[in-house]
């Protein structure tokens, strides 16, 4: 009885098949199985996988519009901030250029005062001096003459007139001078 | 009976399954017909969940679905189809997942059978590849696209008469053949060699004088265990991007 | 599932191998000569796309390391071009199946 059962089960597992031929009832069950799926998967369960798929890529996207809009006001505050420093910059400049202008003419003001204070000074010393100079020299002459006079009217045991000898020694201290200085 | 002898199950033992009901019918429904129903039952059940939930930051189920539509929009059709290709996006995930949920449940403890090591189920995903690309030709195309095909442009004339076999062999013929025979060889080799390490260990454990050897034969199982993983992703990506490649092959014929 | 069949298999034999030796004789030799053609058939089918495949992804990985920015599109098309090539090992592999256990 076992031993029938064994052959039985020995024949039909005997029973050459190819293995690399497809069966008929296994080509069927994935046919359908596959068909199943595709049809499956088309119509109904990959649309909505796709839906979350592509809202979450538009919010992605407007996220990063969004960002970069804001990404650019920043751009556009940072230039306005810019050129307001530039502006103030040059503002800025302009006030020390003025100030140093300035100041660059009020220190050439009081130069020239002061210079022409000196200039004045300077001229009104050598005025003195030259007046004192005169007035010093004027009194040597006459103190020159008058001894010059009496001592040739000793000399010459006469009185001379000293306002004519005067004149003569005079006229020679000047030319004696203009012929020292010559 | 042999002792200690190394006795390899005849293939059909490996590959076969007896139907679970309806024996001998067109319908019989054995393991591999549960593997595939399964297969797509899973990923319908994914995406399912992943399109209720509508999380803004996705977790869980959901990004698992949402990163494999970006897999397949950003590996598969972006450099497979090229412009134009997002409405093929439901029929390549649908044979993406399909063929991954196939291919992995060869190594999944209590399935241990791939449903891709069996001719069906890489037949009727290459013949509908076939029928898809040839469709997708014909309609963009009308019937330039057979004779632009058959008779590329820039041949010379009495070339033709060996470049026109040639193109009608290559681009008619073994196109879904080998897609076919590519996924249900890699899974059927990866399924007999874990057959043939699983066999070698059962026989070490009841050989006493070789049972020291039996580690070794236990780690190159694991190791191709995590192979096979990486196996079934692989195969279900290429046959993915193969189908995609010959779909805008037919789209953009001038390429 | 497989377990059961081989153990079932493993004891029709015990019992029917004496009854039919000279039967099998034959289709036992047809079987050793398909075995060890498999064999030969699968392991002159693997060379050139041993080859084949280690080109490629030696090409693809200096392609890759001298422009790591391109390494996504490079790393595609490698799958295809591995994938093309593999095709040659695997029909191999089919010849195999069929010369040993059909």
């Amino acid at each position: 009885m076992l031993a029938a059962a064994l052959l039985l089960a020995a024949e039909e597992a005997k029973k050459t098949v190819n293995p690399i031929l497809p069966v008929t009832e296994e080509i069927v069950w994935a046919a359908a199985s596959f068909f199943l799926l595709w049809m499956l998967m088309r119509y109904v369960f990959l649309a909505p996988v796709m839906r979350v798929m592509d809202e979450r890529e538009g919010r992605l996207r407007e996220a990063r519009a969004e960002a970069d809009s804001a990404s650019s006001g920043a751009d556009d505050a940072v230039a306005a901030y810019n050129a307001r420093v530039d502006v103030a910059r040059v503002e800025a400049n302009g006030i020390v250029a003025a100030a140093r202008d300035e100041a660059e003419r009020y220190r050439a003001r009081q130069l020239a005062e002061a210079n022409a204070a000196i200039h004045a000074q300077r001229d009104q010393a050598s005025a003195e001096v030259g007046a004192a100079k005169a007035a010093a020299l004027a009194q040597l002459r006459t103190q020159v003459a008058g001894v010059a006079v009496s001592a040739a009217s000793r000399v010459v045991q006469k009185d001379l007139a000293l306002d004519a000898q005067l004149q003569v020694i005079e006229d020679y201290v000047n030319g004696s001078i203009e012929g020292g200085t010559r | 009976m042999i002792i200690g002898a190394l006795q390899f199950p005849p293939i059909e033992n490996v590959v076969e399954w007896p139907a679970w009901f309806g024996q001998g019918q067109a319908y019989a429904f054995n393991k591999i017909a549960f593997i595939n129903l399964l297969a797509a039952i899973i990923t319908i059940v994914i995406f399912a969940i992943a399109g209720s939930k509508k999380q803004l930051v996705p977790r869980g189920v959901q990004n698992i679905a949402e990163v494999s539509v970006q897999f397949i929009r950003n590996e598969v059709i972006a450099p497979g189809i090229g412009h134009g290709g997002e409405r093929y996006l439901p029929m390549l995930i649908s044979m993406f997942f399909f063929l991954f949920f196939s291919n992995i449940t060869g190594i999944i403890p209590l399935f241990n059978m791939p449903a891709t090591a069996r001719m069906a189920t890489p037949i009727v995903l290459a013949l509908l590849a076939w029928v898809w690309f040839i469709g997708v030709g014909l309609k963009h195309h009308g019937i330039r696209y057979i004779t632009g095909a058959l008779f590329p442009p820039g041949v010379p004339k009495p070339l033709y008469l060996l470049v026109t076999p040639i193109e009608f062999v290559s681009t008619f013929l073994v196109r879904p053949f080998s897609l076919a025979v590519r996924l249900f060889a890699n899974m059927l080799a990866g399924h007999i060699l874990l057959v043939t390490f699983s066999v070698l260990c059962i026989t070490l454990w009841g050989f006493k004088p070789l049972v020291a050897a039996l580690p070794l034969s236990l780690f190159m199982l694991i190791a191709l265990t995590g192979f096979e993983v990486l196996v079934a992703f692989l195969q279900a990506y290429i046959f993915t991007i193969l189908t995609a490649v010959y779909i805008g092959g037919a789209l953009h014929p001038e390429h | 599932m497989s377990l059961l069949h081989h153990a079932i298999e493993l004891a029709s034999e015990a019992t029917t191998t004496a009854a039919d030796s000279a039967a099998t004789t034959a289709a036992d030799a047809k079987a050793a000569a398909g075995a060890s053609s498999a064999g030969y058939a699968y392991g002159l089918a693997a060379i050139g796309p041993g080859i084949g495949i280690g080109y490629i992804v030696g090409q693809a990985v200096s392609a890759m390391a001298r422009q790591p920015e391109s390494a996504g599109m490079v790393r595609t098309t490698m799958f295809l071009g591995i994938a093309f090539t593999e095709a040659l090992a695997l029909i191999g592999f089919v010849v195999f199946i069929l010369l040993k256990f059909v």
